[in-house]
């Protein structure tokens, strides 16, 4: 079996993501992320 | 039980040649024919003396690697080929080989297209067609309770001949030739001549099967032996405009087109005939040049021909390699793909199928292949030589059965009657291109071939087992996570929210987290009906009071009736906090609800130590995110390759039965 397989570098991550996870709220992370990225995408319009 | 030529009484033996008075050997007791090494003489052995009638015209140089004198194995028995017989038919010619195994059995090697075909006369069975008509090409047959069926049906004469022979053979002696061949290589051979009738029964053998030795020096392809020898032996002249035509496949080509005028000739027999005269204007100019040799599956070929061929959509070019020793094979190239093709002496066994339910398929050597294509196809330009007498317009059916990266060719000739098959394997471009040393890059590939490998369809093999083995071990992860989590409840307490009273926040009694850090539950129940309730809650170290997490959870319920009952949310929701360090904690909770709402109780309880299942839920999903990706352009490759075919086992919305 060869370890340097390409092949498994998406397994590898997803197992990684599931370890890193270990000690938070993976949903609630996704969440928090999801609605940071949406306020640097919306422009703000109270300053107008 | 077959009938095998038996020993007489008599060993080998040496005569006086009635003609020129040299020693003619008899090697075998058997052997009634023989011709003299020194004058030619056709010598007939009778019971105590011999007798000559005739002369043999000297046979044509070849480049076969078999003499007599060659010594082969097959299945275990040693023979040594110790006769020859030339014979033509109106498409070529070939060399039977008489073969004298240990034993003192007499058997036949047939040496045609680079492959062989060993054999030995059988007894004629009682119920075999006595007339050569009855067995029509295609026709199943049954001979020594192996199932055979009819390949070809020719007309043979006798060229010439050498050494001895079991049987007397002067040129021109004809009779009528049908050649069978069983499912797993077997080969029969029915032979129809003016009052006799033989039946040999053998099998097919590739040359490195057959173990040859004392083989015959090939000039220009063994060690030591200079090209010009060769040109000096096989080279013609042709009867169109008298350039000189040089054979690169002398004895094997059945036809060749001259270098000079581009004239079909007729390469079969010694005396050239012209099969037509050159008639193209513009001539192609083949990617691997005629003569060129390349060194492909560790064979060593050179570039004896080439044709180009077209169906009712498409054309394609095909190269024909010769080597020496292993024969013919061809190397067709369409579109920038390439592929390795073999003649094959094997019959598939081939199941008609309904279209798009279960489609016809050959299986071969314990695959399946499913029909990709099944169409007329004619060639319609040619240059160098061929195994056969190639013409412009030769039309011939074939059926294509694929399995990437291998196809299986059907193909049959209604003029010839025949049916052969052959076998293909797809070959990378770059491995053409680095063979026969070319120096100008080979055409782009365009579009998905017939037999080109899924690169996909590999890695899904691959994560075939590799997938559900990942799935395997995050759930088990999950699963010892889960049963080492505690799961205890700490805290419970019912309170209300009223409406109109501010800055009331509720402040509830401290309960304790113990062991490490660890995910905390917050369950919030209100019985909310077409309204909704939101808390806002601090978790605060009951040491220090400063705020640990804050969050907000809602509680909404709806229902009602619209065309048939309906609702949305539910009367209990709750929120996990991940890794909360041990200690003392209370809570602060705000509460606020819809206008409508004036008072609604509600119970928080808080229940430590539980599993986080939204992270095995992702991590689930990121794992199975590739192995998607590869089905579906896997799906996607497919779908191009078979947009081509009428047998497609997919289902495209377009196709239509008009």
């Amino acid at each position: 079996m060869k370890i340097r397989n390409p092949i498994y570098l998406p397994f590898a991550v997803a197992l990684a993501v599931y370890v890193g996870l270990a000690n938070h709220n993976g949903w609630s992370l996704i969440q928090s992320l999801a609605s940071r990225a949406w306020q640097h995408s919306t422009p703000n319009t109270q300053h107008k | 039980m077959p009938f095998q030529t038996k020993l007489f009484a008599r060993v080998s033996q040496t005569y006086d040649c009635p003609n020129c008075g040299g020693a003619v050997a008899f090697q075998s007791s058997i052997a009634v024919f023989a011709v003299c090494p020194f004058c030619r003489s056709m010598v007939v052995r009778h019971d105590v003396n011999v007798e000559a009638i005739g002369e043999m015209a000297a046979l044509p140089p070849d480049l076969s690697p078999l003499q007599i004198g060659t010594k082969g194995e097959i299945d275990g028995q040693g023979f040594t080929l110790i006769g020859r017989v030339r014979l033509a038919y109106d498409e070529g010619s070939w060399n039977e080989w008489c073969a004298l195994f240990g034993d003192n059995r007499i058997g036949w090697v047939a040496e045609t297209q680079g492959f062989f075909m060993v054999s030995f006369e059988v007894a004629w069975p009682a119920q075999f067609p006595t007339d050569a008509g009855e067995l029509t090409v295609g026709r199943a047959i049954e001979i020594e309770q192996e199932a055979y069926t009819v390949m070809d049906c020719k007309e043979t004469v006798c060229l010439g001949s050498e050494g001895e022979l079991p049987i007397v053979a002067p040129p021109q002696r004809k009779m009528t030739s049908v050649d069978c061949m069983g499912t797993d290589g077997q080969f029969a051979s029915a032979q129809y001549a003016e009052a006799d009738k033989k039946l040999f029964v053998g099998r097919y053998a590739h040359f490195d099967e057959l173990k040859f030795s004392e083989l015959k020096p090939v000039p220009g392809w063994t060690d030591g032996l200079a090209e010009p020898k060769r040109n000096e032996t096989t080279s013609l002249k042709c009867p169109n405009c008298s350039a000189a035509v040089v054979l690169r496949a002398a004895g094997f080509s059945m036809s060749a087109t001259c270098g000079s005028c581009g004239s079909l000739i007729d390469t079969a027999t010694p005396d050239l005939r012209l099969i037509r005269r050159a008639r193209e204007k513009q001539r192609m100019n083949p990617r691997i040049p005629i003569g060129q040799r390349g060194m492909l599956f560790g064979v060593n070929y050179e570039v004896i021909g080439f044709q180009h061929v077209k169906d009712e959509y498409s054309g394609w070019l095909e190269y024909l390699l010769f080597n020496p020793w292993q024969g013919f094979v061809w190397l067709v190239n369409y579109g920038g793909h390439w592929t390795f093709v073999r003649r094959l002496i094997e019959r598939p066994e081939v199941a008609e199928g309904i279209y798009s339910s279960s489609a016809a398929h050959a299986k071969f050597k314990g695959e399946s292949y499913r029909i990709f294509a099944d169409s007329k196809v004619t060639t319609d330009y040619v240059l160098g030589e061929f195994y056969w007498k190639v013409a412009v317009g030769m039309a011939a059916r074939v059926t294509d059965f694929v399995h990437p990266p291998r196809i299986l060719s059907r193909e049959s000739y209604p003029k010839l009657v025949e049916e052969t098959w052959s076998q293909g394997e797809y070959i990378q471009p770059e491995m053409v291109q680095k063979a026969f040393n070319l120096n100008e890059p080979l055409p782009e590939r365009s579009g998905i071939y017939l037999n080109q490998p899924n690169p996909y369809a590999e890695k899904g093999r691959q994560l075939k087992w590799l997938v559900p083995l990942l799935v395997l071990v995050l759930l088990v992860m999950q699963i010892i996570s889960a049963s080492s989590a505690a799961h205890r409840p700490v805290f419970q307490y019912d309170f209300a929210y009223e409406a109109g009273i501010t800055n009331a926040s509720i402040v509830t009694q401290p309960f304790e987290i113990q062991g490490g850090n660890q995910a905390v539950e917050f369950i919030f129940n209100a019985p909310v009906d077409n309204n909704w309730l939101e808390l806002e809650t601090d978790l605060v170290n009951a040491d220090t009071h400063l705020v640990a997490a804050t969050f907000t959870q809602g509680i909404e319920y709806y229902h009602g009736y619209d065309d048939g009952p309906w609702s949305e949310g539910r009367q209990q929701e709750s929120y996990v906090l991940p890794a909360v360090a041990p200690g003392k904690y209370y809570l602060t909770l705000d509460a606020s609800a819809d206008q409508a709402v004036h008072k609604m109780p509600f119970t928080v309880t808080v229940v430590r130590d539980v599993m986080i299942w939204s992270n095995f839920w992702i991590a689930l999903s990121l794992l199975l995110v590739y192995p998607i990706y590869c089905w579906l352009r896997a799906w996607m490759f497919e779908r191009a390759r078979w947009m081509d075919s009428d047998y497609t086992p997919l289902v495209f919305a377009t196709k239509s039965d008009d």
